[in-house]
């Protein structure tokens, strides 16, 4: 599940870009750039939104890298991220603007990004089917909640990870993973006919 | 069974599907999970939603956001500039400004200053020579003249003589030999009243004619070199003594162009009566309007020009910002 404890070294690669390598900044941004995007997207909820608080928030943290103290370089970046959310949300409430995404999901064909590749068509209308189905009901989650299951589930962060990044104590982040999960359930469980037969909660017969 | 699984909540339940129980918990669970069905059930539906989280890959971000040495310097560079670096540009712009407007200020102040004196000294002196004709008409009806006036015009009288005698077309610069023996001859009879007039302040009565007459010749001599150049920057006082004394003195010989030599000679061999004793008193007493009778206009001037270039200067600078 904790994924920062991988072969390549990333305490000396962090070393390195704080000491103003560009290059080492830039490797642990190709590392990270994925989780940190999808986090803004999950947040924000618009591509372009999304696509603006991931480059501010690099561009924040290459900037901030000093005061960095140790710990979960991913749990600091993607508080970087998500605080630049909260800030963009911030200024949504101010200034209330229509996105395009609220049009409909027709950028999500165009973008190749969202093809899965090796799939028959069949597969990825399903996988198109699945993914809308899953981010809709996360969305319907309380913010809290939300943040706490994407980060666990969707991007595969440590207990002890998101507490750090959320600045709160293990025993919450349990709870509200608990209570997100559990809301989860109950949402999918509701839309049980929408989803591929083989994802279809409470299927005592299959197992 | 029932029992055992109201014991073990929701959280728990999620901690062990990702196998984040405490240790403490962990084995009891596992050991109530083997003989609960309804546990084993809320366990399947638990690890059934994680698995559905999961199934769906991360979105890919739609482009890389690799950071370069312009980006990053381009927008520290701009923050820089707009937070910290505009005081200080703006106090490096306003430096030379308040620097040449104190500059135009004071050069104005001097200017003014410098004028003024310079006007109040002309204004006395001229009106102190001016005077000189007509006291040296009443002189002989007086006893006592003006110390002041005495001093003067025994020098503008001496000088008359020399301008009267000499002829009108002549330059007073080209030196007369005739004015240099008449020179001589008045010094000689009046060494003491010619003492003043060349050391004043520190002059004193000289006992012997002949070197009386010897220096008195030399100032005579100078005083015929120096007469035409009325604007020339003396400050040495005897030498300006002089030069306004022959300024004064060509008005005056001017003056009384048709009156025959002797008049004017008339009138200085009275002013020979006067007593050689007092008319060095005076000037010592008095020898400072001697001195600075010769007001100059160099300094205003070049003050008022350096006021007016600074301020002009003040003015482009001001413009510019």
């Amino acid at each position: 599940m904790n994924t920062t404890t991988d072969s390549w070294d990333e305490a000396a690669l962090v070393q390195r870009a704080q000491k103003g390598n560009l290059d080492a900044f830039n490797a642990l941004l190709l590392h990270y750039q994925t989780q940190v995007y999808n986090l803004a997207w999950h947040l924000l909820h618009d591509e372009a939104a999304a696509d603006d608080a991931t480059q501010e928030a690099f561009i924040s943290a290459y900037k901030g890298l000093a005061k960095f103290r140790g710990g979960s370089f991913r749990a600091w970046l993607l508080r970087i991220v998500a605080n630049a959310c909260y800030d963009e949300l911030r200024r949504r409430k101010r200034r209330p603007t229509v996105s395009w995404e609220d049009f409909g999901d027709a950028d999500d064909e165009a973008n190749p990004h969202l093809a899965d590749g090796g799939l028959l068509p069949e597969q990825t209308l399903q996988q198109q089917e699945l993914r809308a189905l899953l981010e809709r009901t996360l969305a319907k989650l309380p913010e809290d909640q939300r943040m706490v299951i994407v980060l666990v589930d969707r991007m595969g962060l440590a207990y002890q990870e998101v507490a750090e990044l959320l600045n709160t104590r293990l025993g919450t982040v349990k709870s509200r993973l608990a209570r997100a999960r559990a809301q989860m359930q109950q949402l999918l469980q509701e839309e049980r006919e929408l989803l591929p037969h083989r994802y279809r909660l409470n299927s005592e017969d299959e197992a | 069974m029932t029992q055992m699984h109201t014991t073990w909540r929701e959280v728990d339940i999620s901690a062990y599907v990702d196998g984040e129980l405490e240790p403490a918990k962990q084995s009891a669970f596992e050991a109530a999970l083997a003989q609960d069905r309804v546990l084993q059930q809320k366990v399947k539906e638990m690890r059934e939603v994680v698995a559905l989280v999961r199934a769906i890959p991360l979105r890919e971000p739609p482009r890389n956001y690799l950071l370069t040495p312009s980006m990053v310097a381009e927008k520290s560079g701009a923050e820089k500039s707009g937070a910290e670096k505009s005081p200080q540009r703006a106090y490096r712009r306003s430096t030379p400004l308040l620097f040449m407007r104190l500059a135009t200020s004071l050069a104005a102040v001097a200017f003014v200053v410098t004028a003024g004196l310079t006007y109040m000294q002309r204004s006395i002196s001229p009106t102190m020579v001016l005077n000189a004709p007509n006291a040296a008409e009443e002189m002989p009806a007086m006893e006592a003249p003006p110390a002041a006036v005495v001093a003067t015009v025994v020098v503008q009288k001496e000088v008359e003589v020399m301008q009267v005698r000499e002829p009108a077309a002549m330059p007073a610069a080209t030196p007369s030999t005739e004015a240099v023996a008449r020179a001589e001859k008045v010094v000689e009879s009046e060494a003491v009243v010619e003492a003043p007039a060349a050391v004043p302040l520190t002059a004193t009565p000289q006992p012997d004619a002949g070197i009386a007459a010897a220096e008195a010749t030399t100032n005579a001599q100078e005083l015929t070199e120096t007469a035409p150049q009325e604007e020339m920057l003396v400050l040495e006082s005897a030498p300006a003594a002089e030069a306004q004394g022959v300024d004064e003195a060509e008005r005056v010989g001017e003056g009384n162009a048709g009156a025959p030599p002797g008049a004017a000679e008339s009138e200085w061999m009275a002013y020979d009566t006067a007593e050689p004793t007092t008319a060095d008193q005076y000037s010592l007493v008095t020898g400072v309007p001697t001195q600075t009778s010769t007001p100059s206009w160099w300094l205003p001037g070049i003050l008022g020009a350096v006021t007016l270039l600074l301020a002009g200067l003040t003015f482009w600078i001001s413009r510019r910002r």
